[in-house]
C-alpha cells in the first residue's frame, strides 16, 4: 500500500492527534511508553519523505482553494524537526518522574497544533492553532495548583485572549476586504491598524520584550519537562508565522518595525537576565532576548536560529529544572552552597557554550551568521546582546560543580549531541576569521562584565497585569505609526 | 494604580477610533461560496458543507480544544475538597418535570445533531441542547446518585473512544488513496436525511462528545461548588 | 456598515471592561463580551449584502457561508477558555479568599 506523498502535510497533523486520546484511554506507563515512541518515529518519518519530496502544497480533502491550505517547505522542515526533538526528548525525561496521563494527552495534542502551524497557510487557521497551545499551556502552568501558579496562568490567559481576539477581528477585517483567508490569495492593501492587529498578537506568542512579561513568571514556576517545552518549541510558533505572514507581499513592509521590536527584546531581555537572582528566571529572560534574535535574523537565517535556541535551551531549562527540583532552591546564592552534581554541570557547560555562541557549538553559526546580514545598527545592538549574554550564562556557570557518580541521562545527551553536531558540521558557513575574532572579543568583554558589574535587584513592575496591557497597546499603536509612515 | 488604567483605557480608546475610521474605508465584494458546495459534499445546508467538508480540519481541532477544557477542568478541580452538603430540591413536581425537560432535550438535541446537513443545527448545538436538560436533572437528584448515573470513569473512556473514532474516520480515505478528511461515502440525493456522506455521522459523534463533555464539566462544578 | 460599527463598540466594551475593572470575575465576564463582539462582527461580515442563511431549500441570494462557518470555533474556543479561567479564579479565591487582582499582585511584591 502507497499513500500518495500530497497527503502527508495533513498526516503530520494527524498522525499525533490520533495517538493522543489513546493517552487517557490506556493509563498504564508502559503503554504510554510504547505510543510516545510510535508518536515520535512516525512523525520523524512523515518529516523523512516530505524532506525528499520539499516543496508540497495541500489543500485539505482535496478540495484545491477552498479547502485550507497547507505548505511543507524549508522553513516547516526546521520547525516540525525541533517541535518533534523537544517533545520527544521531554517525554523521555517524564517517564522517570510522576505525571498524570493528562500530560501526555496534552503534549501529544501540542505537537500536532505546533506542527500544524508550521505548516498552515490559512488566517483563521493559524488563529485556532494559537488559541488551542495557549489553552493547553494554561492548563501545563497550572498543573501545580499553587496559588502564584494559578495567578501567573490566569494573568496569561488574560492578556493572550485579549490579544488573539484581536487578532480574529484583523482576520475578519481582512477577509471582509480581500474575500479569501489564504495567506498566498491575499491582495490588495491592508490598512496599517489592522496590520499591527495581526502581527502584534503573534509578537506576544513568540515572546519578545515588550508584550510578552508573562514569559518569565510562567516559565520559571512550571515543572521542568514544561519549562523546556513552552521555551524549547512553544514560543517558536509565533516566530514561524511572523515569518510566514511578512513574506507575503502585502505584509513585507511590516519586517522594519518587527525588526526593531526584536533588536529592543535582544538588548532588554539580557539587562533583565543579568540582573535577576533565580536561575529559572535567567533563563526566561534570556529566551526573551534570543527570541528577539531569531525574529530580527528573518525568515532564512532566523529559523536556524529558532531551531538552535530550542535545542540548547530545552538542554538549559533540563539542567537547571532538575537541579532545582533536587535542591528546592532557585536562589543562586542557595544554589552556590548546593552546587551542581559534575555530570549535570558538564552539560549544562555544553548549554551555555551553544547560546553563548563560542565555535564548535550550535549557537556561533546562527549567531555569527544573523549578526553578519544585519544593517550597522542592528550589527551593534545584537552584538551587544550577545555580550550581555555571556555575561548572564557566566552568573549560571559560576555555580560550580562538585563530585559525584557519572551518568549519562539520555535526554541531556540528545540535547547535548545536536548542539556538538550542528556546530561541527555546518562550521564553514559561519567561519570567517572575523567571525572567529569577534566571537572571542565578545566573550572576553562578557566575562569582564560578569567580574566586574554587580548585578543590582530590579523590581518586577513590568510583569504586572495593568503593565502588561499598556505595553501591549503601546506596542500596537507604535507598530502602527512606524507603518502609517512607512505608507 | 487608577492613573495606569487610566493611560490604558485611553490608548485602547485610540484605537478603537483608528479601527473605526479604517474600517469605514473597507469594501466589499461577496465571493462566490455557494456555487457547487452541494455537488461537493451532499449538504444543502452550506454553512454545514463548510464546517464539516471543506474546513474539517478547523473543526477538529476545534473538538480538540473542547476536550482539553473538558479534560483541564477535571483535572484541577479534582484536588479541590467536595462540597459536603449537596442540596438537591426533591419536590415532586420538579422531579417529574426536570425529568420530562431531560428527555426532550435530548431529543430534540439528538434531532438537531443528526440532521445538521439538511437545516440549521449541528453537532456542536445539539450536544449543547441535550447538555442543558441534563443540568437541570442535576439540581433534583443527591450527588451518590449523579454520581452512580452518570459515572466519570466512564464517560470519559466514551469521550476519548468516540474521539479516536473520529479522527480515525478522517484517516480511513488515505488507505483508498483519497486525501484525508475527504468525504468518501457516497453523497445520496441532497436534502434527505441520509446524504452527505459522514457528515451527519461525523455530527451526531460531536453532538454525543459535546454532550458527554458538557455534563461532564457540569457534574463537576456542582460536585465541588454546589447548585446555588 | 452600521453592523460593524456595532461589532466594534461592543469589542470596544469588552476591552475597557478588561482594563478598568479591578475584580477578576468582572474581567472575565468583560472577555466574553469582548468575543461576543467579533461574532457579532463575523455574522455581519456573512450578511451585508444578503441576508438569507445558505440552507438551498430556500431561494437565494444567499448569505455568505465562510464566516457563520468558522465563527463557530471561535465561539466554542471562547467556552473552553472561559471554563478553564473560571476554575482557575475559583481555586484562586479558595486559596487567597480573594478576586481583586490588585491584592493578588501585592501579595506576589511581598514574597519577593
Amino acid at each position: 500500500m502507497s499513500i500518495d506523498i500530497h497527503v502527508y502535510p495533513s498526516l503530520l497533523t494527524l498522525v499525533p492527534m490520533l495517538f493522543a486520546p489513546l493517552f487517557l484511554l490506556f493509563r498504564t506507563k508502559v503503554i504510554h511508553k510504547i505510543l510516545a515512541t510510535l508518536t515520535v518515529l512516525l512523525d520523524l518519518l512523515i518529516i523523512y519523505k516530505l524532506m525528499l519530496a520539499m516543496p508540497i502544497d495541500e489543500y485539505t480533502g482535496g478540495w484545491i482553494l477552498r479547502g485550507i491550505h497547507l505548505r511543507f517547505d524549508n522553513l516547516s522542515l526546521i520547525y516540525t524537526l525541533l517541535f518533534v526533538t523537544v517533545i520527544g526528548t521531554s517525554w523521555i525525561s517524564s517517564f522517570k518522574k510522576n505525571y498524570p496521563p493528562l500530560f501526555y494527552f496534552l503534549t501529544s495534542i501540542l505537537l500536532s497544533t505546533l506542527n500544524t502551524s508550521a505548516i498552515t497557510l490559512d488566517l483563521f487557521n493559524i488563529y485556532v492553532m494559537l488559541e488551542l497551545s495557549s489553552i493547553i499551556a494554561y492548563i501545563l502552568i497550572a498543573m501545580k495548583e499553587n496559588w502564584k501558579h494559578l495567578w501567573a496562568s490566569l494573568k496569561y490567559l488574560m492578556i493572550s485572549y485579549f490579544a488573539f481576539t484581536m487578532y480574529l477581528t484583523a482576520v475578519g477585517l481582512i477577509y471582509m476586504h480581500t474575500g479569501t483567508l489564504d495567506i498566498t490569495r491575499i491582495s490588495g492593501e491592508i490598512s496599517p491598524i489592522i496590520a499591527s492587529m495581526l502581527i502584534v498578537p503573534l509578537l506576544l506568542k513568540s515572546g519578545v520584550f515588550p508584550v510578552s512579561m508573562w514569559l518569565p513568571a510562567a516559565h520559571s514556576l512550571a515543572p521542568t519537562e514544561v519549562s523546556a517545552i513552552l521555551s524549547g518549541s512553544f514560543v517558536k510558533m509565533g516566530s514561524i508565522v511572523i515569518f510566514r505572514l511578512t513574506s507575503t507581499p502585502i505584509l513585507k513592509h511590516a519586517y522594519i518595525p518587527i525588526t526593531f521590536i526584536a533588536l529592543l527584546s535582544a538588548l532588554i531581555g539580557v539587562i533583565l537576565a543579568y540582573n535577576e537572582s533565580n536561575v529559572k528566571r535567567i533563563l526566561a529572560f534570556s529566551t526573551i532576548s534570543q527570541m528577539g534574535f531569531v525574529l530580527a535574523g528573518g525568515p532564512i537565517y532566523g529559523s536556524l536560529h529558532a531551531f538552535n535556541h530550542g535545542i540548547f535551551k530545552s538542554l538549559l531549562f533540563f539542567t537547571v529544572g532538575d537541579q532545582v527540583e533536587e535542591t528546592g532552591h532557585y536562589d543562586i546564592k542557595a544554589l552556590k552552597h548546593a552546587k551542581f552534581p559534575m555530570y549535570r554541570y558538564i552539560f549544562l557547560l555544553i548549554g551555555i557554550l551553544g547560546i553563548a555562541g563560542v565555535p564548535l557549538f550550535s549557537g556561533f553559526i546562527s549567531k555569527s551568521i544573523i549578526i553578519h546580514h544585519m544593517p550597522l545598527y542592528g550589527k551593534i545592538a545584537l552584538i551587544l546582546a550577545s555580550i550581555g549574554t555571556v555575561a548572564s550564562m557566566a552568573k549560571l556557570a559560576s555555580i560550580g560543580y562538585r563530585k559525584s557518580i557519572l551518568k549519562i541521562p539520555s535526554h541531556y545527551l540528545i540535547f547535548a549531541t545536536i548542539t556538538v553536531f550542528v556546530g561541527i558540521k555546518y562550521i564553514n558557513y559561519a567561519l570567517s576569521s572575523w567571525a572567529l575574532i569577534e566571537s572571542f572579543i565578545v566573550i572576553a568583554i562578557g566575562l569582564a562584565i560578569f567580574l566586574m558589574l554587580h548585578p543590582k535587584h530590579i523590581p518586577r513592575i513590568l510583569e504586572k497585569l495593568d503593565i502588561m496591557v499598556i505595553e501591549y497597546m503601546l506596542t500596537l499603536i507604535s507598530m502602527w505609526a512606524i507603518l502609517y509612515i512607512q505608507r | 494604580m487608577k492613573n495606569i488604567r487610566l493611560i490604558s483605557v485611553i490608548l485602547f480608546g485610540m484605537f478603537i477610533v483608528m479601527l473605526l475610521i479604517s474600517a469605514e474605508t473597507i469594501s466589499y465584494i461577496q465571493p462566490d461560496n455557494v456555487t457547487g458546495a452541494v455537488k461537493d459534499t451532499g449538504a444543502i445546508n452550506v454553512i454545514a458543507a463548510y464546517y464539516l467538508g471543506y474546513r474539517l480540519f478547523d473543526t477538529l481541532f476545534e473538538i480538540l480544544v473542547f476536550t482539553v477544557a473538558v479534560q483541564g477542568v477535571v483535572h484541577l478541580l479534582g484536588h479541590m475538597p467536595t462540597l459536603e452538603q449537596h442540596k438537591p430540591m426533591r419536590e415532586k413536581a420538579i422531579i417529574i418535570y426536570t425529568d420530562l425537560i431531560f428527555g426532550a432535550s435530548l431529543i430534540t438535541g439528538m434531532y438537531i445533531a443528526v440532521a445538521g446537513h439538511i437545516s440549521a443545527g449541528g453537532g456542536f448545538v445539539g450536544g449543547i441542547v441535550g447538555a442543558t436538560g441534563a443540568v437541570l436533572v442535576f439540581l433534583t437528584m443527591p450527588m451518590e446518585d449523579i454520581e452512580k448515573e452518570f459515572n466519570h470513569t466512564y464517560m470519559a473512556i466514551w469521550e476519548m473512544c468516540i474521539l479516536a473514532t473520529i479522527f480515525a474516520l478522517v484517516l480511513l480515505p488515505i488507505f483508498i488513496g483519497m486525501y484525508p478528511m475527504k468525504n468518501f461515502l457516497p453523497l445520496g440525493t441532497p436534502g434527505h436525511i441520509v446524504s452527505g456522506g459522514i457528515i451527519p455521522i461525523v455530527d451526531t459523534l460531536i453532538g454525543i462528545k459535546v454532550l458527554i463533555g458538557a455534563v461532564t464539566i457540569a457534574q463537576t462544578f456542582i460536585k465541588h461548588r454546589g447548585v446555588f | 456598515m452600521i453592523y460593524i460599527a456595532i461589532a466594534v463598540v461592543i469589542f470596544a466594551i469588552g476591552g475597557i471592561g478588561i482594563i478598568w475593572k479591578d475584580n477578576i470575575l468582572l474581567k472575565l465576564l468583560s472577555l466574553g463580551i469582548m468575543n461576543a463582539g467579533v461574532v457579532v462582527l463575523f455574522v455581519s461580515i456573512a450578511g451585508l449584502k444578503h441576508r438569507i442563511p445558505a440552507i438551498l431549500n430556500t431561494n437565494g441570494p444567499y448569505a455568505d457561508p465562510l464566516p457563520q462557518a468558522v465563527i463557530i470555533t471561535s465561539i466554542v474556543i471562547g467556552f473552553a477558555t472561559m471554563s478553564l479561567a473560571l476554575v482557575f479564579t475559583m481555586l484562586i479565591s479558595l486559596k487567597k479568599g480573594t478576586l481583586s487582582s490588585k491584592k493578588l499582585q501585592e501579595d506576589i511584591d511581598r514574597e519577593h
